[in-house]
């Protein structure tokens, strides 16, 4: 069985997990126009290669960060939403930008 | 047989009547003191389940929790997925850095659940409360001294590692057992090695069975609350 590492509880097995869909910054719902809205929350980039997606443990509705390879289906590295929001502005993980970290440091 | 005027009962009171059970009032309900033809009120040799779905039990999840429980007097577990026992019996346990779940003890008196309810209803503090009553069944698969059967059934029903050399005492796992999300504890009770499962209580007793069908091969039956309470003395 494929396994996962949950940053916050380890090993399990993927059958705890749930696919949570690509990591995109969520823009600001009220200054943002329609079609920057309608594109965060209907499209996606379905990108071949390297991605940043939302996962979920199931067990303890823990919600958490993963690089995944859609390729070879590797997952490269999991991590809690902080840790991710600390890596992006330091530059060093792709997909974020202008997220504001709060908003999403509270899902934890 | 005599059944006490309680307010809860547990979702396996049929069950529990089916196995010609004997009631005490305790925690938030009722619960069985001992089984049929079991007078002898004790653990049996090999295995035991305790049904103990009348614990008063409850939650907080917030950002302000930790620190408004230790406000409270309250000594929380220092790392998410562990557990502390209070003086008084009650059990802490830390799910995540902002959720903390408190268990009352089983054998003293003790309403530390209803004094933090009351406390959290009369404050601001930014935090959510979890009822946990209505919400998780709690069991309590207990081994019989210098046997590791709780261990061995556990990993017939659940993929984490839970033998006492890798799963320490007062260890938490939030995982899947029998299938349901499960919070398992391991809280060793008087040398005994034995595992708290909180889960679903809507599906308590496809639980009940599953671990009861798990047990069987070490003859493990389903006890009282006599049990515990008559040996803590």
């Amino acid at each position: 069985m494929k396994q996962l590492k949950c940053p916050l509880n380890g090993l399990r097995n993927i059958t705890e997990f749930t696919y949570g869909g690509e990591f995109h910054v969520q823009p600001d719902p009220v200054e943002c126009t329609k079609e920057e809205w309608v594109e965060y929350i209907f499209f996606h980039d379905n990108h071949a290669g390297e991605v940043v997606e939302w996962w979920c443990h199931s067990a303890s509705s823990y919600w958490f960060v993963a690089r995944r390879n859609t390729i070879t289906d590797t997952v490269i590295e999991t991590m809690s939403v902080a840790d991710h929001m600390a890596d992006s502005t330091a530059g060093h993980a792709p997909g974020n930008n202008t997220l504001k970290a709060q908003q999403v440091i509270n899902r934890d | 047989m005599t059944i006490p005027s309680i307010s809860v009962k547990s979702p396996l009171h049929a069950d529990h009547l089916a196995l010609d059970a004997e009631f005490t009032a305790r925690g938030i309900g009722s619960a069985v003191a001992y089984y049929g033809e079991q007078h002898a009120e004790q653990f049996n040799e090999q295995l035991s389940i305790l049904d103990l779905s009348c614990i008063n039990r409850i939650g907080f999840k917030g950002v302000q929790t930790c620190t408004w429980l230790e406000q409270q007097g309250v000594t929380l577990p220092q790392t998410p997925n562990s557990a502390t026992v209070l003086p008084a019996g009650q059990i802490m346990l830390r799910l995540s850095s902002t959720e903390h779940w408190v268990l009352d003890s089983v054998t003293k008196d003790s309403d530390l659940c209803g004094q933090l309810r009351d406390s959290h209803n009369r404050s601001d503090v930014k935090s959510y409360l979890l009822e946990r009553n209505h919400s998780h069944a709690c069991f309590y698969i207990v081994s019989e001294p210098g046997s590791t059967s709780a261990a061995e059934t556990m990993s017939k029903i659940c993929a984490v590692d839970l033998r006492p050399h890798r799963f320490a005492n007062l260890a938490m796992a939030q995982t899947s057992v029998a299938r349901l999300n499960a919070v398992v504890v391991r809280h060793d009770h008087l040398g005994r090695l034995a595992y708290l499962i909180l889960s679903d209580m809507t599906a308590a007793q496809f639980m009940w069975h599953s671990v009861l069908d798990a047990m069987q091969e070490f003859d493990g039956r389903p006890a009282g609350l006599n049990a515990i309470t008559l040996e803590a003395k």
